[in-house]
C-alpha cells in the first residue's frame, strides 16, 4: 500500500508559522506518518496535485494509493484521481455549511458536510469530532477517531523518572524571551481606568476616627499544609549555564539562555493566547487568586502565535490587577526547541488547560505522557483521555454560542463550553494540597497518566486502526468500482 | 422617634440621574419610608454634617429618642456624627471592600462599619459577609426595601399565560427586533464606527406610542449601564433558545438617562443571535403608573441574569406581583429564589472587582450565570407557560409567598422598630437623657 501525505507546511517554514492553524497539521503529520510506515510505504508530497500522478503509476503496478491531506475539510483538494481522505482536528459540536458565512459563498468546500461526502471517509482525532461529524451525515458515515501517536516520542523524558511534586528547587536553562512577574514591580495601585473617582470622602483628621484592622486573612485553605515539612528535595538542569531573566517592562525581554531557579509547585500551561478558546485569562486569574499568598506556587506559560507584543501587555493587566501576589508567573514567549521543552516538561507538577473546545490539545497529552498529572475540563476531545486518576476535573457547560474560529466572526454558529472559573481555581489549590502533602498520591496520578497515555496513544495500536480503517476504504473503493463498471459498459 | 434620613438624590433630580452611583438608594428609601412614618416622625436631611447633631441635641433635650439612617454605602456614610449614625446600604460582592484603596481610608468598610456600630442591610447573604470580616457580634439587620404590601394589594389578573394580547402606552423609545434591520448593527459595522457607537435604528419610535405585546412575555427591568446586569447573556441565550419561537417576547425596560451607547451594544447581540424568530423589544422612558402595572400584568416570566444583587427592586416587585423568575440562586436571591417561585439558573464564581474602586483591581468575587443552565430555564419556563397551567399558578403563587416572607411589613418592621430601638437604647446620651413621659 502507498500512503501519500500532505500537508500546506513543512519541515523547512514550520518556525514561521508557529501559532498558525496549519502548524498543528505539521505536526500530526509527522506523528502519524511513523504509524503509517509501519504498514505501508508512505511518501509526503509538497503539492496535492502531485497525487494523481503517482497514483497512476501504483494503479499500474497494481499497487494501492491513498492520499491523506492533513487540513479541514475546506482546504482538502477535492477532484484528484487518487482516494483522498481528510485528516482534521475539529473542537465544535457541529459542521460548517456553505451558506454560514459571506465570505465562504467564493468556495464550496466550505461546506464540509458537502466535502465529507465527496471524499467519502475522513480521519479525526477525537470521537467528538466523530459524533459531529455523524450527527451530520449519519452513523453510517465512514470516520474513525485516531488520536496522534505520541506516547514514544517522549520515552527519553520518562527514562529520567520524575520529580517529587514539591521541590525546594529545580533550575531551568532556556533560550527563550523569558516574562518574570518576580521582576515586573507589580501593583494595582498605579492602574489607570476609564472608572471615575466617586467622590468618596476624605479628611484626615476625621479619618483618624477609622478603628485600625488587621489585613484580611483568605487563606484557611492553607491550615492542613502548616504541620509539614518543607521539601528539600533540588535538582540542576545543568544543561548550559545562561544569564538570570530581565525586567524590560512594557517589552518582551529579548532571546537570550535564561536560568531560573522554579520553586515548590509548578503549573505549565502551553498555549497560543489569539486562539480565543484557549481562555488562557481564566488560567492566568484563577492561578493568581488562588495562590496570592502562596510564595511557592509558579505558572509557567509557553505562549506562541500572532501579536506577542499586545499579550504580553494583556497579561501585565491582568497580574497588576491581581497583585500584591506572592505567587509567581512566568512567559515564555515563542518557540521552544526540543531539549528545552522536555526541561519545561521535567520541572512542571501539573499541566493546565482551561479551554473552551478542544481538537485534541496535543500539549497535555505530551505532559500525560511524561507522567505530569493535570488540571482540566473533561468535554470535547479530552473526554477521550482523561480520567478522574491523574487529573483535577475543571466544571464546564456546554452550548456557549460563539461564531466560527475561520469565518465572518459577525453571527454565532456554533458553541463551546463554559469554564467554571471558581472549579479551576479550586482544582489549583486541591492540587497544590496534594503536592505538598500527599507525594504518594502524586505518584499514583503520575503513573497513571502514563499507564492510560500507553493504551491511548502508543504506536502500534494507533498503526493497527489506521490500516484497518484504510484498508476497509479501499475495499469500499474497490466495491464501489465494481458496481459502477457493469454500468459504465451499459451506457 | 426621630428618623432622621439622607440620601443622594431626591425627587427632583433622581430622574435626570438614573443609572448615576448611588441613584438606586432613592428608591430604597422611597419603598421604606411609609414604614419608617409608622415608626416615628421621618425627617429628610440635605446636609448630614449641618442638621443632623442639631436635632439629634434638640431631641437630647427634649429626651426624643433619635437616630440617622444614612441611605448611602459605608464610605459616604458621614463618620463624625454624634447622633447614632446607622448606614443603611446595598452590597452584593463576596467580600467587603477592605482596602483604603485611592488614598481614602473609607474606602475600607470594615473600619466605617466598625466605627458607627451598626448597619442595616437588605439580604442575609451580606449580614454573613459583614459579621464574617467586621466581627461575628457587629449588630446588623437585613431589611429589604419592603414592597409586598404595595403590590401584592392590589388585584393582579390571574390569567393563564400567553392567553392575550395587550396594549401598552409608552412615553419614550421602543426598538423592537421585528421591525429593526438588525444587519445594521453586526461586529464589522460597529468596529467601522468606533470610537463612536452606532447610532439609534431609525425604526425606533419615538414619543407617545403603543406597543402590543402577546404570547409569552419575558421581562427584565435594569440599569444598562451597571455591569452587573449581564444583558449579554441574557440576549444571547434567548435568541437561543428561542430561536424557532415566534411567540416568546424578551421586554427589556431600561432606566438610564443616556442609552446612547448601550441600544447599539445590545443591537448588535441580537444580530449575533442570528435569524431567530423570537421578538426582542427595548424600552426606554416612562411608563405611567397603570402603564407600568399594565406591563407587570402582561409579564409571563420576569427575568435576572446579574453578577449579584443587593436586593434587587424590579425582581422582588414583579414576584410580589405573582411573576414567577428566571433567576440564578445567589447573593441576595438566596433569600427569596427557589425552585418553588422561579427557574433557578446555575451560577458559578468568578474574578470581580469592587464597583467603586478606580483601580478595578481583582479583588472580589462575583457570580457568573451558565449559559448551557439559562437556556435551559427559558425552554422549561416556556414549556410550563404553554402546556402546564396548573404548574405556572402555583409557581405565581408561591412567587408571593416567597416575597411576603421577604419584604412584607409584617415581617420587616417589627425587625426594624426592634433594631432601631436597641440602638438608640445603647446610645449612653440618650440613656441618660431619657425623660420619664
Amino acid at each position: 500500500m502507498r500512503i501519500l501525505t500532505y500537508c500546506d507546511v513543512n519541515g523547512s517554514d514550520i518556525l514561521e508559522r508557529l501559532g498558525t492553524p496549519e502548524y498543528s497539521y505539521h505536526f500530526v503529520l509527522e506523528a502519524f506518518q511513523v504509524a503509517l510506515s509501519q504498514f505501508a510505504q508512505v511518501q509526503r508530497i509538497d503539492k496535492p496535485t502531485e497525487a494523481d500522478a503517482i497514483w497512476r503509476q501504483c494503479s499500474d503496478a497494481s499497487e494501492t494509493c491513498l492520499l491523506l491531506s492533513f487540513a479541514p475539510p475546506h482546504k482538502t483538494t477535492l477532484g484528484l484521481q487518487c482516494p483522498t481522505i481528510p485528516v482534521f482536528a475539529w473542537e465544535y459540536p457541529n459542521l460548517p455549511s456553505g451558506n454560514d458565512e459571506e465570505s465562504w459563498l467564493t468556495d464550496a468546500r466550505n461546506d464540509w458536510p458537502q466535502v465529507l461526502l465527496k471524499c467519502g471517509a475522513a480521519i479525526t482525532l477525537s470521537t467528538h469530532t466523530v459524533r459531529a461529524v455523524q450527527d451530520s451525515l449519519g452513523n453510517t458515515y465512514p470516520i474513525e477517531a485516531i488520536p496522534t501517536p505520541l506516547w514514544e516520542k517522549f520515552s527519553s523524558y520518562r527514562m529520567r523518572g520524575t520529580l517529587p511534586p514539591d521541590r525546594a528547587s529545580v533550575d531551568i536553562c532556556l533560550k527563550t524571551r523569558l516574562v518574570d512577574s518576580d521582576l515586573l514591580g507589580l501593583s494595582a495601585e498605579n492602574l489607570v481606568t476609564s472608572h471615575p473617582d466617586d467622590g468618596t470622602p476624605s479628611d484626615p483628621e476625621a479619618d483618624m476616627l477609622l478603628p485600625p484592622l488587621p489585613p484580611v486573612d483568605d487563606n484557611n485553605w492553607l491550615v492542613e499544609l502548616d504541620s509539614l515539612q518543607q521539601d528539600t528535595f533540588t535538582e540542576s538542569a545543568g544543561i548550559s549555564e545562561g544569564m538570570p531573566p530581565i525586567d524590560t517592562g512594557w517589552d518582551i525581554p529579548p532571546l537570550f539562555n535564561v536560568s531560573t531557579r522554579l520553586s515548590g509547585v509548578v503549573y505549565t500551561a502551553v498555549l497560543t493566547p489569539s486562539d480565543g478558546r484557549k481562555n488562557w485569562e481564566d488560567v492566568i486569574t484563577a492561578f493568581g487568586w488562588a495562590f496570592r499568598d502562596v510564595p511557592d506556587a509558579t505558572l509557567v506559560l509557553k505562549l506562541g502565535g500572532p501579536d506577542q507584543l499586545k499579550h504580553h501587555h494583556q497579561m501585565l493587566m491582568l497580574m497588576s490587577k491581581l497583585s500584591p501576589m506572592k505567587c509567581r508567573i512566568i512567559a515564555l514567549h515563542g518557540y521552544l526547541d526540543d531539549a528545552d521543552y522536555g526541561q519545561l516538561i521535567g520541572a512542571s507538577t501539573y499541566y493546565v488547560n482551561a479551554s473552551l473546545c478542544e481538537g485534541l490539545c496535543m500539549p497535555l497529552m505530551e505532559f500525560l505522557c511524561c507522567g505530569v498529572p493535570a488540571i482540566a475540563p473533561n468535554h470535547t476531545s479530552m473526554v477521550d483521555y482523561l480520567q478522574p486518576e491523574f487529573a483535577f476535573m475543571v466544571d464546564s457547560t456546554p452550548n456557549l454560542p460563539t461564531v466560527w474560529p475561520h469565518g465572518d466572526h459577525q453571527v454565532y454558529k456554533t458553541s463551546r463550553h463554559q469554564i467554571n472559573w471558581h472549579s479551576l481555581m479550586l482544582a489549583y489549590q486541591q492540587s497544590y494540597i496534594v503536592a505538598k502533602s500527599d507525594p504518594p498520591a502524586y505518584a499514583a496520578m503520575s503513573a497513571s497518566a502514563m499507564a492510560d497515555m500507553e493504551d491511548y496513544c502508543a504506536i502500534d495500536g494507533i498503526a493497527l486502526r489506521l490500516q484497518q480503517f484504510l484498508e476497509s476504504r479501499l475495499r469500499d473503493l474497490n466495491a464501489k468500482e465494481a458496481h459502477m463498471a457493469p454500468m459504465a459498459l451499459t451506457s | 422617634m426621630i428618623i432622621l434620613v439622607h440620601t443622594a438624590y431626591h425627587e427632583g433630580n433622581v430622574s435626570a440621574n438614573l443609572g448615576q452611583p448611588e441613584y438606586s438608594y432613592y428608591f430604597v428609601l422611597r419603598e421604606f419610608r411609609p414604614m419608617l412614618e409608622q415608626l416615628g416622625i421621618v425627617i429628610d436631611i440635605h446636609e448630614p454634617v449641618r442638621e443632623v447633631d442639631v436635632i439629634y441635641r434638640n431631641c437630647l433635650s427634649h429626651g426624643m429618642p433619635c437616630v440617622f439612617l444614612s441611605f448611602m454605602p459605608p464610605n459616604k456614610a458621614p463618620i463624625g456624627l454624634a447622633c447614632p449614625t446607622v448606614p443603611v446600604f446595598a452590597w452584593e460582592y463576596d467580600n467587603l471592600p477592605h482596602e483604603g484603596f485611592g488614598g481614602k481610608p473609607r474606602n475600607d468598610w470594615r473600619r466605617v462599619l466598625k466605627h458607627l456600630g451598626s448597619a442595616i442591610t437588605h439580604s442575609s447573604f451580606t449580614v454573613e459577609t459583614v459579621k464574617r470580616m467586621v466581627d461575628t457580634t457587629f449588630p446588623i439587620i437585613a431589611a429589604p426595601a419592603p414592597l409586598w404590601d404595595r403590590l401584592a394589594a392590589k388585584k393582579h389578573s390571574v390569567r393563564s399565560p400567553g392567553s392575550n394580547a395587550v396594549r401598552l402606552r409608552v412615553d419614550g423609545i421602543v426598538i423592537d427586533s421585528q421591525f429593526t434591520d438588525l444587519s445594521q448593527y453586526s461586529k464589522a459595522k460597529e468596529l467601522a464606527c468606533a470610537p463612536a457607537p452606532l447610532p439609534l435604528p431609525a425604526e425606533r419610535s419615538e414619543g407617545v406610542s403603543e406597543l402590543e405585546l402577546d404570547g409569552i412575555i419575558y421581562t427584565a427591568v435594569f440599569n444598562p449601564g451597571d455591569g452587573r446586569k449581564n444583558w449579554v447573556d441574557m440576549i444571547s441565550a434567548f435568541c437561543v433558545a428561542f430561536a424557532y419561537n415566534a411567540d416568546a417576547t424578551l421586554l427589556l425596560k431600561l432606566s438610564h438617562h443616556d442609552i446612547s451607547e448601550v441600544v447599539p451594544q445590545m443591537l448588535e447581540c441580537m444580530h449575533k443571535g442570528g435569524d431567530f424568530a423570537c421578538r426582542i423589544v427595548i424600552v426606554h422612558g416612562y411608563l405611567r403608573q397603570d402603564d407600568y402595572e399594565h406591563m407587570v400584568d402582561a409579564t409571563t416570566y420576569t427575568v435576572n441574569t446579574s453578577h449579584g444583587e443587593g436586593q434587587c427592586l424590579p425582581l422582588m416587585e414583579y414576584m410580589s406581583s405573582g411573576k414567577p423568575a428566571i433567576s440564578p440562586r445567589h447573593t441576595a436571591m438566596l433569600d427569596y429564589i427557589d425552585d418553588s417561585c422561579a427557574f433557578v439558573v446555575d451560577s458559578f464564581l468568578e474574578p470581580g472587582t469592587w464597583p467603586h474602586d478606580m483601580r478595578q483591581a481583582f479583588r472580589t468575587l462575583r457570580e457568573h450565570v451558565q449559559v448551557d443552565s439559562l437556556i435551559r430555564a427559558y425552554r422549561s419556563s416556556y414549556y410550563v407557560a404553554k402546556q402546564e397551567p396548573e404548574t405556572y399558578l402555583a409557581m405565581s403563587t408561591a412567587a408571593v409567598v416567597s416575597l411576603q416572607s421577604y419584604c412584607s411589613h409584617a415581617v420587616v418592621r417589627p425587625r426594624l422598630a426592634k433594631f432601631l430601638n436597641a440602638i438608640i437604647a445603647q446610645d449612653p446620651r440618650q440613656a441618660e437623657s431619657a425623660l420619664p413621659l
